[in-house]
C-alpha cells in the first residue's frame, strides 16, 4: 500500500520534500538554545494575585492572556495547599447553579454567566476544613475545570497549570477596576516567599 | 447561402409581412415572429430582400389586393413604400420597431447597407452597437482570442412581442405559417437573433473566436425608460425602487428578477387578460432602447505552493489598531509581483489553512490560489512561469512559490476539501523537564493514530466557540539535540486542525494526551515549522 510505504520513509530521517538547505534548519544547534527554556504559562500571561481575599489565607491567582481572558487558581500561599496535607475534593456545586451547567457556547459567548468578584466557583475540601474559591474579577465565565472533580490534587501538585480553577472574560472596564487592587508577581513574591 | 435565405424570405406570406411591415415591425423581427432562425440576421440587405420578396409576391395576388390597402391607409403620412406592378408595400420606419423598440435597428448591417428603409434611423443612432462594443473592447484594452456576448433585454420588449404575436394571431391566425403555433416555441427570441445578427461580424472585427464558455464576457444591456413594472401584470407589480435608477440620465435598469416574473406571467396570461394591460398592436413609440456595452473577464485562477522561511510574516495582512503586526504578509509578496501582470480590477488570496506569523512554511509548501478579478491581460503558461521567476528572485528571499499555473474552477473545491481532511507534518524543537531514555523514546515513537481531545487553546478561546474537538496524531519521531540534555526535535504528523503548540506544552492541560502527558514531564515548544502538507494539489 502506498501509504504505508510514505508512512515508513517518513520515519527514516528527515521529512521528504525538504531540500538540504531546509533540513539544517531544522535543527538548531545546541549553543543556540537557551539553559532554560520560555515557559508557556510565564510567556503567554501576566500573572497576578490576590492575598486574603475575604478571608485569611484565601490567596488566589489571576493570570492575564494577552487576548484579556484570565485563568483563575489557587496561589501557592492559598491556605489549602499551603501544607502537607492533601486536598480531598473539588465541588463546583455552589451558589444556585453548578458551575459546571454554566457552558458557554459560540464565537461571543452571548449564552455565558456573569459572574461577580465575590461569587463562589468551587469549594475546596480537606481533612477538616473546606474553602471558597472566588473570581475576584466580574466577567463571563467560560470554564471550569472538571478534571479537580476526579483528580482534586492537581491543586496540591500543579496548582499554577493543570489545576487552574476557571477561566472567565472581564470586560476591559471591569478587568481595570479589579486589577487595580492585584498585586503583580513581584510585588506577591515579595510578601509571600516561597516556603523552604 | 444567400441563396437560401433569398428562399426563406420568398416563402413568407406576403399579407402577414406587409401587414406587419405596414404597422411598424422592422424585417428582422418579421423573420423572427416566422421562426426563421440562423445566420439570416447578419445578411445585410436582409431588410431590403424582404420588402422586394413581398411586393413581387403580392403583385403575384392580386385577388388580396383588397386587403393589403385597407392595411396601408391608416399610416398613410409616415410611410414609405415600394411599388410593383402598381402594388405597393408601406413600411414605417420613422419611429423604432414597434417591437424590439429598435434594438435591431441598431445593427449594423441595415444602417450600413439599406439606405432607403433605414436612412432616418441610422441617422438618429449615433453609433452602431457594434462599434459601441468594439469601442468599448478596446478601450479597456482587454486580450482575448475568444470571446462571448451576454445580452439582456428590456422587460417591455417582451410585452411588446407578445402583443404583435397576438395581433398576428388575430389577423392570420389561419396562415399555415402560424396556425396552432405558440409564441414561445415558434417565434424566434431577439437575444438568439441578436447574436445570429452580431457574432459572425464581431468575429472577423475582434479577430476572435465566439465560444460560448470564454471567459471574456462582452455584456450587452439593451434598456428603455417604458418600464414593465407599473403596467400591473399579474405577479409582476414590482415597486420602481427595486430597480436601479440612474440619477444622471435617467435610465432604469429592470431588476433581474422581474424580467424572470414577466416572462413567467407572458407565458400564462390569456389574450383577454393580455388585451385588457397592454395594447396590441403595441402603440408606435418614439424612444428607441438604448444600449450599453461592458466588458468583463470572469476571475482568472492561479495556483500554486508557497513556502514562507520567516517567523515574523503572516499568511493575510495582518493589521492591529491601524499598525502593522510584523514584516508583511504571504498574500501581499506573492500579490505585489502576480498581480500587476494582469491588468486586473482587484483580487482574492486563498490558503487551505494557515500557519501562525511565527510557524515556517517549509517542505513542499502550501496550496493557495489567487483569484484575479477581470484582467485585461491574457497571460500564457510561460508568462505563469517568469512570474513565479520574479517571485523567488526577491531580494529577501522570505517568501517562494512552487508550481504556480493556471487553474479550472474545480481546483478552488479541492483546496476545500483538502482542508478537512489532509494531514500534516511538523517539526518542533521542543524543551523537556527531564531527560528520556532511550526505550522511553521507543515507546513514545511507537505510538500511533493516538486519539487526543483539544479544547480550543486559550489564545484564540475569546473569538472562537469553546469547544473539545477530537484530533488525531498520525505518527511521532523524537531526536535528541545532541550537546544538550532537554532538547529535543519532535516531528509528527497530525490531521487537519490540530493546535501543535498546544499538543506540546498542554494548555493547562485542555489538550490531553500532550506531549507531557505522554513523557511524564513538563513539556515547552520553542519553534515550530510545518514541513509538509499532504494534499493531491498543484504538486507539479
Ligand atoms: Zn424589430
Amino acid at each position: 500500500m502506498g501509504e504505508t510505504d510514505s508512512l515508513n520513509e517518513k520515519e527514516n530521517g528527515a521529512p521528504p520534500h525538504l531540500s538540504e538547505l531546509q533540513a539544517n534548519t531544522l535543527y538548531p544547534s545546541a549553543s543556540d538554545l537557551p539553559p532554560e527554556p520560555p515557559r508557556a504559562v510565564l510567556s503567554n500571561y501576566d500573572r497576578f494575585f490576590v492575598i486574603d481575599f475575604m478571608k485569611g489565607g484565601h490567596d488566589q491567582y489571576i493570570y492575564r492572556h494577552n487576548n484579556g481572558l484570565c485563568v483563575i487558581g489557587l496561589a501557592p500561599s492559598h491556605i489549602a495547599v499551603d501544607n502537607d496535607a492533601s486536598v480531598i475534593a473539588v465541588d463546583f456545586n455552589v451558589g444556585k447553579r453548578s458551575r459546571t451547567e454554566m457552558k458557554a457556547s459560540g464565537k461571543r459567548k452571548s449564552d455565558a454567566c456573569v459572574l461577580e468578584p465575590t461569587s463562589a466557583l468551587c469549594k475546596v475540601v480537606c481533612n477538616n476544613a473546606e474553602y471558597i474559591i472566588r473570581c475576584c474579577v466580574r466577567g463571563a465565565l467560560l470554564e471550569v475545570n472538571e478534571r479537580l472533580v476526579k483528580d482534586p490534587t492537581l491543586l496540591n501538585t500543579k496548582a499554577a497549570s493543570e489545576g487552574y480553577i476557571a477561566i472567565m472574560m472581564p470586560r476591559p472596564a471591569d478587568w481595570n477596576k479589579a486589577s487595580a487592587s492585584f498585586l503583580t508577581a513581584a510585588e506577591y513574591l515579595k510578601r509571600k516567599p516561597p516556603r523552604q | 447561402m444567400e441563396s437560401t435565405m433569398y428562399g426563406a424570405i420568398q416563402a413568407l406570406p406576403s399579407e402577414p409581412v406587409s401587414d406587419l411591415l405596414s404597422i411598424g415591425v422592422c424585417p428582422f423581427c418579421i423573420l423572427r415572429f416566422f421562426g426563421i432562425r440562423d445566420v439570416v440576421y447578419s445578411y445585410p440587405f436582409l431588410p431590403s430582400t424582404l420588402v422586394e420578396c413581398t411586393t413581387i409576391n403580392l403583385s403575384k395576388e392580386p385577388c388580396n389586393k383588397k386587403e393589403q390597402e385597407s392595411f396601408g391607409h391608416s399610416n398613410e403620412q409616415a410611410l414609405d413604400g415600394r411599388t410593383c406592378n402598381n402594388v405597393s408595400v408601406n413600411f414605417d420606419m420613422s419611429n423604432p420597431c414597434i417591437a424590439c423598440l429598435g434594438i435591431f435597428q441598431l445593427e449594423p448591417g441595415i444602417d450600413r447597407q439599406l439606405d432607403r428603409i433605414c436612412h432616418e434611423r441610422r441617422e438618429r443612432m449615433a453609433v452602431t452597437s457594434k462599434e459601441k462594443i468594439i469601442e468599448s473592447v478596446k478601450k479597456e484594452g482587454y486580450q482575448f482570442d475568444t470571446f462571448t456576448v451576454e445580452i439582456s433585454i428590456p422587460g417591455i420588449v417582451m410585452v411588446r412581442e407578445r402583443a404583435v404575436w397576438q395581433h398576428l394571431q388575430e389577423k392570420h391566425g389561419s396562415q399555415s405559417r402560424l396556425q396552432g403555433k405558440h409564441l414561445s416555441e415558434h417565434v424566434v427570441s431577439s437575444k438568439e437573433a441578436l447574436k445570429g445578427a452580431l457574432i459572425k461580424s464581431l468575429e472577423e472585427s475582434l479577430q476572435a473566436v465566439h465560444d460560448s464558455g470564454s471567459t471574456f464576457k462582452i455584456a450587452l444591456r439593451y434598456k428603455h425608460p417604458e418600464t414593465v413594472c407599473e403596467l400591473g401584470f399579474p405577479g409582476c407589480s414590482l415597486k420602481r425602487k427595486r430597480g436601479v435608477m440612474n440619477e444622471v440620465n435617467g435610465d432604469f435598469t429592470e431588476p433581474v428578477e422581474s424580467l424572470v416574473a414577466i416572462q413567467r406571467c407572458l407565458a400564462s396570461i390569456s389574450a383577454k387578460d393580455f388585451a385588457s394591460i397592454y395594447p396590441y398592436p403595441p402603440p408606435k413609440c418614439a424612444v428607441a432602447c438604448n444600449l450599453d456595452v461592458s466588458c468583463y473577464r470572469t476571475a482568472t485562477l492561479i495556483g500554486g505552493r508557497y513556502l514562507k522561511f520567516s517567523r515574523n510574516i503572516s499568511q493575510s495582512p495582518w493589521m492591529i489598531e491601524e499598525e502593522r503586526k510584523g514584516d508583511g504578509s504571504v498574500q501581499e509578496i506573492i500579490a505585489d509581483v502576480v498581480f500587476p501582470h494582469f491588468k486586473a480590477d482587484s483580487y482574492k488570496f486563498h490558503a487551505s489553512g494557515r500557519e501562525d506569523i511565527d510557524v515556517r512554511m517549509l517542505g513542499g509548501g502550501r496550496p493557495f490560489m489567487m483569484e484575479i478579478v477581470n484582467a485585461r491581460v491574457l497571460v500564457s503558461p510561460d508568462d505563469i512561469q517568469k512570474i513565479e521567476d520574479s517571485v523567488n528572485s526577491l531580494k529577501e528571499g522570505w517568501v517562494k512559490v512552487r508550481n504556480l499555473q493556471l487553474v479550472g474552477a474545480d481546483a478552488r473545491s479541492s483546496m476545500l476539501e483538502g482542508e478537512t481532511e489532509k494531514q500534516k507534518q511538523y517539526t518542533a524543537v521542543i524543551w523537556l523537564s527531564r531527560c528520556i531514555s532511550n526505550d522511553e523514546i521507543n515507546d513514545f515513537m511507537a505510538l500511533k493514530d493516538l486519539q487526543i481531545q483539544q479544547k480550543t487553546p486559550v489564545r484564540v478561546l475569546h473569538r472562537r466557540s469553546p469547544l473539545v474537538r477530537p484530533r488525531m496524531i498520525h505518527w511521532l519521531k523524537l531526536d535528541r539535540i545532541e550537546g544538550t540534555e532537554h532538547y529535543y526535535l519532535l516531528h509528527l504528523c497530525s490531521q487537519a486542525g490540530t493546535y501543535i503548540k498546544e499538543f506540546v506544552h498542554g494548555d493547562l492541560g485542555r489538550t490531553y494526551p500532550n506531549v507531557g502527558s505522554l513523557l511524564k514531564c513538563e513539556a515547552e515548544i520553542l519553534q515550530l515549522d510545518v514541513t509538509d502538507i499532504a494534499m493531491d494539489l498543484f504538486n507539479e
